[in-house]
């Protein structure tokens, strides 16, 4: 019975690995058509907005998020900055005024989070070894964030360390100096 | 079952070959199978996501007859 167990189990493996690459890729294509199809919807939403006339021509929303999404409905290929660079000032103004209309405007924010979840499903679907590379980043940033805060923490328990060496140090000298010790006896 | 493993036993080196090219025939077929489960669904995903653009175009024609509308209305105030 081992030997047919054993045939079984080796063409088993042999077909697994054979196909395995076949339904991943797969798998693969059908998630980055979900994420795309929700990226067209949340573009849906915001033509009827638009529409509606809930977001008007001079907005943020109107003349830059939603051109961006338009892009990105378009684009074959996604994207994701790895850039650590501070935004610039026009840049920053831009950010300031899309929080402030997300804020007035019921339902923009969801669709934005929508759509930047979406974005990022379909870069990690269509590169997936850049998408690795991205989380491996997004680790190495906070790693060292929290390694320089227990850098300073470390350098702030050596200096109060310090401190209160010196206070007990005094403290000694000062009683074995009013002959309250001898030499050798410790307080 | 000893007649099985004696049967096995005495097809020599074609046994384990031909059990185990069914075998992963087999396997192979189930694995396509789903492959070509998730390919329908990225076929009605797409069909989806074209409707949904279809849509877009239609809002986009209606945004364009409102803002001709409202040019007329400008237009016809500025006769008066």
């Amino acid at each position: 019975m081992n030997e047919i167990l054993i045939t079984l189990l080796v063409a088993t493996l042999v077909a697994i690995l054979l196909n395995l690459p076949v339904i991943y890729r797969a798998k693969r294509m059908r998630r980055l058509a979900e994420a795309r199809l929700e990226i067209a919807k949340v573009v849906t939403e915001m033509e009827k907005r638009m529409l509606s006339g809930d977001l008007k021509v001079g907005e943020v929303c109107h003349d830059a998020l939603y051109k961006d999404m338009v892009r990105c409905q378009a684009a074959s290929g996604y994207r994701v900055s790895l850039s650590l660079s501070r935004p610039s000032v026009p840049e920053q103004e831009l950010r300031k005024r899309l929080h402030e209309e997300i804020a007035n405007h019921d339902g923009v924010g969801a669709l934005l989070k929508r759509y930047i979840v979406a974005h990022f499903r379909a870069f990690r679907q269509q590169r997936p070894f850049m998408s690795l590379m991205f989380l491996f980043w997004v680790a190495a940033v906070i790693a060292g964030i929290l390694g320089v805060f227990s850098c300073v923490k470390l350098l702030r328990g050596g200096r109060s360390w310090w401190k209160d060496y010196k206070q007990s140090a005094a403290e000694w000298l000062f009683v074995r100096a009013n002959g309250k010790l001898r030499f050798g006896q410790f307080a | 079952m000893d007649w099985l493993r004696e049967a096995f036993a005495a097809t020599g080196r074609a046994g384990p070959f031909a059990l185990g090219t069914v075998w992963g025939v087999l396997i192979s077929y189930g694995a396509h199978y789903m492959a070509s489960g998730e390919r329908k669904q990225r076929v009605k995903l797409e069909v989806e996501r074209e409707k949904n653009l279809l849509e877009q175009l239609k809002l986009k024609d209606d945004r364009i007859d409102k803002l001709h509308e409202l040019l007329k209305q400008t237009k016809e105030k500025g006769k008066k």
